[in-house]
């Protein structure tokens, strides 16, 4: 054996022992990471194999692009591509905001303890499955005895009953309106909690000098918590592009497809269903890097805008 | 006082005063709208599911149910398979909350120590997740590869550990004083010992929050049980409730075209209220228990949100 001196791996291996139970209590998180995160981020190869259980996915045979160029020619991956980016700018436009309106709304609420009964009314949709929420809705849009039908037959918007989950032209309203029920009021929890951090001598200035509520919200309140939005929405974006398999899949039908059929459906139905392996984990791989490169634009920008230091 | 003589000075500024008591009246019925709006939908269940199944076929049920009876949440007890998918969701929500607590607070714990070797590795190791994934297909085989399939173990292992929960672990740990540790440093106790009898009862309230995420998130979780279970025994009950849509989309429009079979007619309308029966009762666990865990919650993301 070399007797040498205690060098600098030697130090370490001797501190790494001394702190054992620390150690000790990081494992499990690692083991479950490495697990159920990089071992299925290894899997991503077979999107350039030709992927069958026989062989699994390292002994697989080497295809190179050839999933990827039958992805760009599959017209069935431009609908869903063309829905998954319609969707998510229609999430950007309409679900992100609204719980930022919501909250500067119930900010400006005279009864406090009815202000507070709202609020915790307006989390309630968030705790449902979305399993159980899309069960629920085709009661709701039932076109004789929903009450949906009823209400705007009530106040003349419609005529006639609609069908409204066999219609493909009323899909992305319905998902941009079940996403705003589920969430607003959720969301708005961060924005209140800004909100009430802010320094209320700025008000009592304003008041002084005669600013009216508007105003206040205005130059006070906006300003104050601008941060805390472009952090949401850099937080947000990979979010919104990533879809929602849960109102696309569940309450995606025959009648829909040609708007509910999004890239993660389609994932499900080529992998799960159809056991296209390979080319699903194209499709996937495709989505992922495109979420990744939003994140990274959005990131850029909102840097840019707002000159605070972003996510990274 | 000051007000007074502000406005007696200044004309404008009653004006202005009356603006915002309209302003005021307009935000107020505007929040109650939206309000009504986010609770409405769940109380028409609720009064669908206390109503007689043939009755609801007429429409007109909006307010309070027509037809009062208990037979629809009766017999949404015995649908088959709903008893033994609840034991399954009820069983994960435990199982799965306490052991991921526990993952995500050690982590949290040990990460928030200055002086750990190889913190930085494992702060990457976490953060890499949260970004990029591998995806569904690839996810799916790796459970296959574990032998996870159709195991009850699918539920609890893959979701133990989350970045997010973490995070905001570390973020209360690294508030506490060190002196708090010293003295039992002192006493010769591991970190196991102090973890478990000084850190975890002081963050109780962390502790509280994520446990009620965690909680949801199982209690709502069916994708797992769709991906990754085949065989019936080990259904969930969110899970039997996203088969449930296509039946209720399928006796709908049974309903709708049969217009002369009555028998139909009627198979199709109890069968659905008995089906918004077991919705009502999947989801009043949620909105009995919620109430008392809101502040929890409600904290909980404001300590997230200011680490963000």
């Amino acid at each position: 054996m070399k007797k040498i001196s205690p060098g600098k791996k030697t130090r370490f291996w001797r501190a790494f022992r001394r702190q054992w139970d620390l150690q000790l209590m990081v494992l499990p998180a690692i083991v479950v990471l490495i697990l159920f995160s990089y071992l299925p981020m290894s899997g991503i190869i077979i999107a350039f194999k030709d992927f069958t259980f026989r062989k699994g996915i390292f002994g697989s045979d080497w295809v190179g692009l050839k999933h990827f160029q039958s992805i760009i020619t599959d017209p069935f991956v431009h609908r869903a591509l063309y829905n998954t980016v319609m969707l998510s700018l229609l999430r950007l436009a309409i679900v992100f905001p609204a719980p930022l309106i919501f909250a500067l709304m119930l900010n400006e609420m005279r009864f406090p303890r009815l202000k507070r009964v709202y609020q915790t009314m307006s989390y309630l949709p968030y705790f449902v499955s979305w399993a159980i929420v899309c069960a629920m809705v085709p009661v709701w849009l039932a076109p004789n005895t929903g009450f949906v039908n009823s209400l705007l037959q009530f106040f003349g918007i419609i005529k006639e009953p609609v069908a409204f989950l066999s219609e493909p032209g009323y899909f992305y309203g319905l998902t941009i309106i079940l996403e705003l029920w589920k969430s607003i009021g959720f969301s708005a929890i961060i924005y209140l909690a800004a909100i009430a951090g802010i320094d209320q001598e700025q008000y009592e200035a304003a008041m002084i000098d005669g600013a009216s509520k508007f105003q206040k919200m205005r130059y006070i309140t906006i300003p104050s918590i601008r941060g805390t939005v472009s952090l949401l929405f850099i937080l947000s974006i990979s979010g919104i592009l990533g879809g929602n398999f849960d109102v696309s899949y569940l309450l995606g039908n025959g009648g829909n497809i040609s708007r509910s059929e999004i890239l993660q459906t389609y994932n499900y139905h080529m992998g799960i269903i159809q056991g296209r392996f390979s080319y699903a984990t194209m499709v996937g791989l495709m989505l992922g890097v495109v979420a990744l490169a939003f994140l990274l634009i959005g990131n850029a920008v909102i840097k840019k805008l707002t000159k605070t230091s972003g996510l990274f | 006082m000051m007000k007074t003589t502000a406005a007696r000075r200044n004309p404008n500024r009653i004006r202005q005063r009356r603006g915002e008591a309209v302003f005021e009246v307009i935000v107020f019925i505007v929040l109650t709208l939206i309000i009504l709006f986010l609770v409405y939908p769940f109380y028409n269940c609720l009064i669908l599911a206390f109503n007689d199944g043939q009755d609801a076929l007429n429409p007109g049920i909006y307010l309070y149910p027509r037809m009062f009876s208990m037979e629809n949440i009766l017999k949404a007890v015995q649908i088959e398979g709903m008893a033994s998918a609840a034991f399954m969701s009820v069983t994960r929500t435990i199982i799965g909350t306490v052991l991921s607590i526990l993952v995500c607070a050690m982590f949290g714990y040990a990460v928030s120590k200055p002086g750990l070797k190889l913190r930085s590795l494992y702060m990457v190791i976490a953060m890499i997740p949260m970004f990029f994934s591998g995806g569904m297909i690839p996810s799916f085989l790796n459970i296959r590869n574990l032998g996870l399939y159709d195991n009850f173990l699918v539920y609890i292992l893959p979701t133990l550990f989350s970045t997010f929960y973490a995070i905001i672990f570390l973020a209360t740990y690294r508030e506490v004083p060190p002196s708090l540790e010293e003295s039992a440093i002192l006493d010769g106790a591991n970190q196991f010992t102090i973890f478990y009898r000084i850190i975890m009862p002081i963050s109780k309230p962390t502790i509280a929050a994520i446990s009620v995420f965690t909680a949801v998130g199982h209690w709502n979780s069916w994708m797992d049980t769709m991906l990754y279970t085949g065989k019936k025994t080990i259904n969930t009950l969110a899970y039997m409730f996203s088969r449930l849509i296509f039946q209720t989309q399928y006796l709908q429009s049974l309903m709708e075209s049969s217009d002369n079979e009555i028998g139909m007619k009627l198979y199709g309308a109890t069968s659905t209220s008995i089906m918004v029966g077991a919705m009502v009762i999947a989801t009043l666990p949620i909105a009995i228990i919620y109430p008392f865990f809101q502040k929890h919650f409600a904290k909980g993301v404001m300590i997230g949100s200011i680490k963000g």
